[in-house]
């Protein structure tokens, strides 16, 4: 579970994430903050729908409504190309930052010692 | 899981949260509101299931308040709102409560109305004319302060709008009152609330239009002033009010409109008594210009009066003079109850009227008198001890005047001055009727110039 800090720095990645887990299979609103939580990742559900919403406006993501035997309509959300490439150029940048951070910290551990 | 009861309730309880949060977006527009809480309340019922079923038991009732488990609406709409990309909402999140809320609503909708005014605002002639605006504000900062004198003047019985009250009270509260717009105005004197802006200034919007009428009416305030406003002659006094000023605006220029006013409300009919103090029919009566005197207008002819002590509304009718033509001076006039007003027919179709000078009995409805004052006048005059001779001293008492003022019927109706009765109040024959001398039918010595016939 990520503490209330780390929800700040989730805020940046959020997007990614949820792509991400859009990535790996086509999902519904609560349905990606479930798999979202189960991946250890926390976030405010109405973030998670907002987001959803903002990429499928930009065109990242795709949307369907699947009928349901029992109970309303859902709303799926798919992965488009330009969300694929938009993952990939995130994947990159976080990668390239994580390094930086990593690096950063941990010579400054290693002086702390 | 949950029984079918409380799945009733989880259901209405997610539909009320979604709709509060729904609430919290609609600045953004309906159709962003929908396409951002399409299936929402889906998703809140599958996680609040979800939460249900993980817990051992119990948890399903208490995470029924979606409050607890979501936060309150509005933040969840904020973190919606902000996850999409969408501006914040309009107004300040100072803090939560009603006042919020209208303070929410009240910028949502200033906003609205400026946007939707912004093609005119923003021309250089506008800029212009709020320049000018400026310019003269302080005169309607001192018109506002006057305005809110009068409104709080208006429960205290102070109800007649005058430009300058003739209360010490009054005239110290419209000082105060202008003194302190004005230093609003000026930016002063302002209480720190943070409401209070606002309220001065639907205050001020408020005042501005109540500002018309009363300016108005402090201009109508250059005519008689009214005593009894409502007592009675309701349709006839309106119409007088507004002959006065017509009148007295146009100082002769205007048109014509004839009318008697007294204490300020205006006349109907006129009762003659003579010096004993006994009723005098069809009397005629003239100005000293020798002009003959109107209650009832020639613009006034159709208007319908109520009068005292008698149920329903009466038109006025006209007496006819010998030539036929009718006279309107011959008091006590006679009238028509309205609902008997109807062409010669006597179908009652006001069609048959048009193009008549007043309205017309139908054939076989003749005018009614209308009931004296007095049986008996409450004064006599002493004109020398001559007047009266043949009722004694005449005097006046106040049991007279008691009955007088009850319906005087049929009985009490007051026939002495009769024409063709032995006193005959007025003369025919167009004798002056003077106090003390009560001219006998045909004695009249000159020529007849105009005789009152009755239709009587």
């Amino acid at each position: 579970m990520l503490s209330v800090d780390t929800t700040q720095l989730l805020k940046g990645v959020l997007d990614a994430a949820v792509l991400a887990v859009v990535e790996q299979e086509d999902g519904y609103g609560y349905d990606i903050v479930r798999r979202l939580r189960a991946r250890g990742v926390e976030s405010g559900e109405a973030s998670v729908y907002g987001t959803l919403r903002r990429l499928y406006a930009s065109g990242s993501l795709t949307s369907y409504v699947v009928p349901s035997e029992e109970g309303p309509h859902r709303k799926y959300y798919g992965i488009t190309p330009h969300g694929r490439e938009a993952l990939n150029i995130q994947r990159k940048e976080w990668q390239e930052f994580a390094g930086t951070v990593a690096g950063l910290l941990g010579e400054r551990n290693e002086a702390a010692r | 899981m949950s029984t079918i009861t409380s799945s009733d309730a989880l259901s209405a309880h997610v539909r009320g949260y979604a709709q509060a949060v729904r609430l919290h977006l609609a600045d953004l527009g309906q159709d962003a509101v929908d396409d951002l809480t399409d299936g929402l309340e889906a998703d809140l019922t599958e996680a609040v299931l979800d939460e249900a079923a993980a817990p051992a038991d119990g948890a399903g009732t208490q995470a029924l308040d979606l409050a607890v488990r979501f936060g309150p609406a509005d933040e969840y709409a904020t973190e919606l709102r902000t996850a999409a990309g969408l501006p914040p909402a309009a107004g300040a999140r100072a803090g939560r409560g009603p006042g919020h809320a209208i303070g929410e609503a009240w910028t949502v909708m200033s906003e609205r109305w400026r946007s939707f005014w912004r093609p005119l605002t923003s021309t250089p002639g506008w800029a212009a004319f709020v320049e000018f605006a400026r310019s003269i504000a302080p005169a309607w900062w001192i018109l506002r302060g006057w305005v809110g004198a009068q409104v709080v003047m208006w429960p205290f019985g102070m109800a007649d709008v005058t430009l300058w009250p003739s209360s010490t009270a009054g005239r110290i509260l419209v000082i105060a009152a202008i003194v302190v717009s004005v230093q609003w105005g000026r930016g002063r004197w302002i209480p720190r609330w943070t409401w209070f802006p606002r309220a001065v200034a639907v205050a001020s919007v408020a005042a501005a239009l109540l500002a018309i009428p009363m300016v108005t009416d402090v201009e109508a305030d250059s005519r008689p002033v009214v005593a009894d406003y409502y007592s009675g002659f309701d349709s006839g006094f309106d119409e007088g009010f507004n002959n006065a000023l017509v009148s007295q605006d146009g100082a002769g220029n205007g048109p014509e409109v004839d009318g008697v006013w007294v204490d300020g409300m205006r006349v109907s009919n006129l009762f003659a008594y003579d010096a004993a103090g006994d009723p005098i029919r069809d009397v005629q009566l003239f100005d000293d210009r020798g002009r003959p005197v109107r209650t009832i207008g020639s613009d006034a002819t159709w208007d319908t009066w109520s009068v005292p002590d008698v149920a329903g509304d009466w038109s006025f009718q006209p007496a006819t003079a010998s030539d036929g033509r009718t006279r309107w001076n011959v008091y006590p006039l006679r009238a028509l109850l309205a609902e008997q007003i109807g062409g010669p027919d006597g179908d009652g179709d006001l069609y048959d009227l048009e193009g008549q000078e007043y309205p017309v009995p139908p054939t076989g409805v003749q005018p009614q008198e209308m009931p004296w004052p007095f049986l008996k006048a409450p004064t006599a005059i002493d004109d020398g001890g001559a007047a009266g001779a043949g009722s004694g001293s005449g005097t006046g008492t106040d049991s007279n005047s008691d009955a007088g003022s009850d319906e005087p019927g049929e009985s009490g109706e007051p026939n002495q001055g009769r024409p063709g009765s032995d006193h005959p109040a007025s003369d025919p024959a167009g004798e002056p009727v003077r106090p003390g001398e009560r001219p006998t039918s045909g004695s009249g010595s000159r020529e007849p110039t105009l005789e009152a016939t009755q239709a009587d």
